[in-house]
């Protein structure tokens, strides 16, 4: 029944990204609403299909690389809902729905059976240490669109003051302040499920080497635009960095460098 | 910036002759925020050669993939071992005194919040966890058969390092789920490599890399109950039980026909075999959790307890972790044993590190964040 409810909602995210295009090219408000109300409506179905999926193979659904893909495009969504209620922008809807259905149909290709917990994932960390990383992976997504389109934008705009590109910047500038501390609470409850699970809170596992390295790229990107007012294209450019390091964190590091995280 | 901090340094240590004057340029390089990025980038950079080149392997690996003078840069600059290093532990502690630093000239220029100041302390205690239990942590490993007594486990260089009491092993058992799972594991024995599959309904298998392949024929619960075998080789004892036969295409469309057995996981009886490829099948039920059931004594305290994978069981200062197993029989266990003093260290600076996070960060997220968009837009 998962299964299902995810085909629902690769559909609803399908016609929201039509959608936001007809907008694009129309400029009719009532299509962005209603485009918006099926993005909604999709990361609701999606919301149940998780669920489901928890009931169905009474565990956690964060397993595999499958699950865990289903839970990231769920994520994104879920931060930019946040971001969208508190800034009030609407920009980034295209995007950010187009993502979740690339991740979503991305997901498609893993294996989707049900499978029990191996020992070292009978835990309660499970569930706080995957949410935190997905959260903080998802905020970094958001920061990693804008600082695209920024360089996008800065192509077409004289970027010394152009609100639009400022604007950009401060999104992008936000989702990692919003991400990094998940990010950092990731990492800190890997350790402790790591000390407690290995006997060792840090191995230099890849994944968690990895990890570290998008830590470092996150921190050095705050220190920047904090101390040296690092900002715009420079801050975008550290942002897009950090992006493709969490891409291979999370996957590149799974099917290149095993280690003790080579289920997911 | 610099300038800045130089002035402030002066202030800091009230002085303006001697030793600490000389060792200015020292201080202003550690206190310097454009050093402890550069640190994060070496840091980055050093980490990252970690996970491409394989770790702790043997010469010959090395040897064999990069050749005599390969290994001998390799191993001069400890780059097969590069966490434990003496350079990049050193850059970690550059790094960590470059936090120092940093943090106590900005709470002397007053111009850090609180939060940040508990976030670079944070740091700063984690990595002396870190060198407190490099220092002084003990770990390593203790292999123990069922009934078997030990009193010496083996650290990572594979030195026998002995304990103050006796560890005996009781049992060893193992809780599983109701489902079963098929295994195969096919080496290829002049590369070294071992594919690993689990079978779930699906007919063919690509060895990656490899010009070979693998059909599944058959699987059979009971190779003893299988009609289509000749009665004389059903009734061989240790071929009882569940059954798999494969077809092993090579190079060329060569076949290698071979029935495996659970019960003996590497025994196979084939035709035209291949002695290159070593093969591997076990049907079992998914694995829920591995139990060492323990005693330990000294001469002044005893205990006993179940070790499981995320429960160890703590005796002496000592943990005890589920390690790895006998996949097989389950007849042995090997348990991994630690003494980290740096514990309480490294859990007091993540308590500071979350919280210094929450209260630097989040008032800029929600506060000021949000009037700069509005402002933006």
């Amino acid at each position: 029944m998962s299964t299902g409810l995810l085909n629902g909602t690769m559909g609803f995210y399908l016609a929201s990204s039509i959608l936001y295009g007809i907008h694009w090219a129309f400029k009719k408000d009532f299509i962005q609403k209603i485009a918006f109300s099926i993005l909604s409506l999709g990361f609701a179905i999606e919301t149940l299909s998780i669920i489901e999926r928890w009931r169905e193979a009474q565990r956690p659904p964060f397993s595999n690389i499958y699950e865990s893909l289903v839970f990231f495009s769920w994520a994104v969504v879920f931060v930019y809902l946040i971001f969208k209620a508190i800034f009030k922008i609407d920009f980034l809807d295209f995007f950010v729905s187009i993502s979740a259905l690339l991740i979503l149909n991305y997901s498609s290709f893993f294996d989707k059976s049900v499978e029990p917990l191996i020992p070292a994932l009978r835990s309660n960390w499970l569930i706080f240490h995957v949410v935190v990383s997905f959260l903080g992976y998802a905020a970094f997504t958001l920061s990693f669109i804008t600082s695209l389109l920024y360089f996008f934008k800065a192509k077409s705009k004289n970027p010394k003051r152009d609100p639009i590109l400022l604007s950009l910047d401060e999104i992008s500038y936000q989702s990692v302040v919003f991400g990094f501390p998940f990010l950092s609470l990731g990492i800190l409850s890997g350790a402790i499920w790591a000390e407690q699970a290995w006997g060792s809170y840090w191995a230099w596992d890849p994944k968690e080497t990895w990890s570290l390295i998008t830590w470092f790229i996150y921190a050095a990107y705050l220190h920047l635009r904090f101390v040296m007012g690092w900002r715009e294209a420079r801050a975008a450019f550290i942002s897009i960095i950090g992006f493709l390091s969490v891409i291979f964190t999370y996957l590149g590091v799974t099917y290149f460098l095993p280690g003790l995280h080579s289920y997911a | 910036m610099e300038a800045d901090a130089q002035i402030n340094l002066r202030g800091l240590f009230h002085t303006e002759k001697g030793f600490i004057v000389r060792i200015y340029p020292i201080f202003n390089f550690l206190s310097s925020m454009k050093t402890g990025i550069f640190l994060m980038l070496i840091i980055c950079i050093s980490s990252f050669l970690g996970t491409v080149i394989v770790q702790n392997h043997p010469q010959g690996y090395y040897e064999g993939r990069f050749g005599r003078i390969g290994y001998k840069l390799i191993s001069l600059l400890s780059i097969n071992d590069i966490y434990h290093s003496f350079w990049f532990i050193f850059l970690l502690f550059l790094f960590s005194q470059n936090l120092l630093l940093c943090t106590a000239l900005r709470i002397k220029r007053k111009v850090i919040p609180i939060p940040s100041i508990l976030l670079h302390l944070s740091l700063i205690l984690i990595a002396a966890g870190g060198l407190v239990g490099l220092m002084f942590g003990e770990e390593g490993l203790v292999k123990l058969k069922k009934g078997e007594r030990a009193n010496i486990f083996y650290d990572r260089y594979n030195k026998p390092r002995s304990l103050d009491f006796n560890i005996i092993l009781q049992d060893f058992t193992r809780e599983t789920y109701k489902n079963f799972k098929s295994r195969l594991k096919i080496t290829l024995l002049e590369k070294n490599i071992t594919w690993d599959f689990v079978l779930n309904g699906k007919r063919e298998f690509k060895l990656e890399g490899t010009p070979y392949k693998i059909l599944i024929l058959k699987e059979t619960p009971d190779f003893s109950k299988d009609a289509s075998i000749p009665i004389e080789v059903r009734e061989i004892k240790a071929l009882k039980g569940p059954a798999l036969k494969l077809a092993i295409i090579e190079p060329f469309g060569k076949r290698d026909i071979r029935w495996l057995f659970s019960n003996n996981p590497y025994l196979d009886i084939n035709i035209k075999a291949d002695e290159n490829i070593l093969t591997y099948y076990k049907r079992e039920p998914d694995i829920r959790d591995l139990i060492s059931s323990i005693r330990i004594f000294s001469k002044e305290d005893s205990t006993e307890g179940l070790v499981k994978v995320n429960a160890p069981l703590k005796f002496m200062g000592y943990s005890f972790y589920q390690y790895d197993y006998d996949p097989i029989a389950y007849q042995w266990t090997i348990l991994k044993i630690v003494k980290d003093p740096s514990v309480p260290f490294i859990y007091a600076g993540f308590l500071l590190f979350t919280l210094g996070l929450g209260f630097h960060l989040y008032p800029r997220f929600y506060s000021k964040g949000r009037k700069d968009v509005y402002r933006a837009s």
